[in-house]
């Protein structure tokens, strides 16, 4: 539901007789949720090559509480990003395959995909974790975020042998955000 | 200085912008949300309120009948240091905690103008789907600016001279609306009271010949500030309601004809209520909540006065100064006939 911010606009009132010289500003911070609901076909040879690959964009502008500030982030570390952590769920025992690698890779409107995050191992339901982002890729992701208000995100499987039953299952990625709002 | 002059202003617009954390504050829920505000703007709340409980005479001595005066004067409620934080108690929120509970002293709006990322973070539905951590809100800085945090309550204030020693005295500032170049927010602010002051010499005989004035005074003013954030939804506002009254007990002696010295002690009462009225959208619930804000509270502080007054011809001057819980200086300059 789309939130109803009008009476945020008094605030540049405010800001034009704020006494002191930081001003008046506020930081909000939220974990947003992004699902690519996974649904792979079972006994598919073509996957090997043509590796099955789910999008979805995070938006800024998608945050209740986050959109009626995005036009007053801080000239410096207007958004910061605090943690990028992953979930799946729903994997069943019978959808529980190796893997090469699940590749989440990240762009913005203008520029190629760069990849911020590998997961090894075994499908598996797995709880909340964090995703080992390295801090220049999370400065990256900033930049695009601070720059376009949404970053594309890019989930690709590479299957160790061809799942040999369909899979269905969640990933979520979590971005736990901070926009630095100053007037 | 200068940023004293636009008080009125600062209240209704930082009133209302609070709706930068308004609707997020709704979030936690309407009686956190009130709970929030009140311990934020008290202050000011006060301030306002004590203000207008001061300049009602400069004089214990009642006009004679149709004898009057009219009076501009401002108080200064300074604001005590203590009011520029307030504790954060875990034990008064159902929905909100803080992210670092070992700090719990938030700004109130007369603390220091500080960068968000030095006030300590509140949080709304911690742990739930929808929880939220949001800086509390800054003070103005106004101490740091002009060396004092204060509130001026400006009025213009008419006093008649009825029968057996009563004054009626009546106070007023006009309604203004103020809606600021290509904004569509609208701003009403007035303000009225009135009171009663009776001699109370002629009831006491040992004091028919005394040169000392004795009189006992009521007063009570009220202040609203309405505020719609957007013409075009004109349903959606907030409403500031302050009153102050006052009892007390007077003297006064002149000197010359020139030099009146007064004084008073007695009882000031400050209420508030606050009003966010219209249909609010918020993330946590399907369904619009009306009027989400309504809250009120009341304080009381016992007062002492002293003051000068100089009056040359039909031209009165006066100052004085109140000890109670907010101290006021006051200065006020009228005529006064009879």
């Amino acid at each position: 539901m789309k939130r109803n911010y009008q009476l945020g606009i008094l605030l540049l009132l405010l800001g034009t007789i704020a006494c002191g010289d930081a001003g008046i500003g506020f930081n909000i911070t939220r974990k947003i949720a992004v699902d690519f609901n996974v649904s792979v076909t079972g006994n598919d040879p073509s996957i090997e090559t043509d590796r099955p690959e789910f999008n979805r964009p995070f938006r800024l502008t998608d945050v209740g509480a986050f959109e009626d500030v995005l036009s007053d982030l801080a000239d410096a570390d207007g958004v910061v990003i605090n943690s990028i952590t992953y979930s799946i769920s729903e994997v069943s025992p019978d959808e529980e395959v190796s893997l090469d690698q699940i590749t989440l890779s990240v762009a913005s409107v203008s520029a190629e995909q760069i990849n911020v995050l590998g997961i090894t191992g075994t499908l598996q339901n797995t709880p909340e974790t964090t995703a080992g982002v390295s801090a220049a890729d999370t400065e990256t992701i900033q930049e695009i975020l601070k720059n376009f208000k949404e970053v594309d995100n890019r989930l690709t499987f590479d299957f160790a042998e061809v799942p040999t039953s369909d899979l269905d299952f969640i990933f979520t990625l979590y971005y736990d955000v901070t926009l630095r709002v100053r007037f | 200085m200068k940023k004293l002059g636009i008080i009125f202003l600062f209240l209704a617009s930082h009133f209302l912008s609070a709706g930068q954390t308004i609707d997020v504050f709704i979030e936690g829920g309407t009686e956190d949300a009130e709970t929030l505000l009140q311990n934020y703007f008290e202050p000011a709340f006060l301030g306002l309120a004590y203000g207008f409980t001061n300049n009602w005479t400069n004089t214990a001595k009642p006009h004679q009948p149709l004898g009057f005066d009219v009076t501009l004067s401002t108080a200064i409620a300074f604001v005590p240091e203590k009011a520029r934080y307030f504790t954060f108690n875990p034990a008064d929120y159902e929905q909100v905690t803080l992210a670092d509970p070992s700090r719990d002293q938030l700004p109130t709006i007369f603390g220091p103008n500080l960068n968000a990322d030095e006030i300590p973070e509140i949080v709304f539905n911690e742990g739930g789907e929808g929880e939220i951590k949001f800086s509390a809100p800054t003070g103005l800085g106004m101490k740091e600016a002009i060396g004092f945090n204060a509130i001026p309550a400006p009025m213009l204030q008419g006093g008649i001279g009825l029968i057996k020693g009563t004054d009626l005295k009546v106070r007023v500032i006009p309604t203004i609306t103020i809606q600021p170049d290509g904004s569509d927010v609208e701003i009403r602010s007035g303000m009225f009271g009135f009171g009663l002051m009776h001699d109370m010499k002629q009831h006491i005989p040992a004091f028919a010949f005394s040169p000392f004035e004795l009189a006992i005074l009521a007063g009570f003013s009220r202040i609203a500030i309405e505020t719609t954030p957007d013409v075009n939804v004109p349903d959606n506002f907030s409403r500031l309601n302050v009153k102050g009254a006052t009892l007390q007990v007077l003297g006064s002696q002149d000197f010359l004809k020139v030099l009146t010295l007064f004084g008073s002690v007695g009882l000031n009462g400050a209420f508030t209520r606050v009003n966010l009225n219209g249909s609010y959208e918020i993330e946590s619930s399907l369904q619009p909540i009306i009027d989400p804000i309504d809250f009120n509270f009341t304080n009381f502080s016992p007062r002492a006065t002293a003051g000068i007054r100089l009056k040359l011809a039909l031209l009165t001057v006066d100052a004085s100064y109140t000890l109670q819980k907010y101290n006021t200086l006051s200065f006020g300059v009228g005529v006064s006939v009879r």
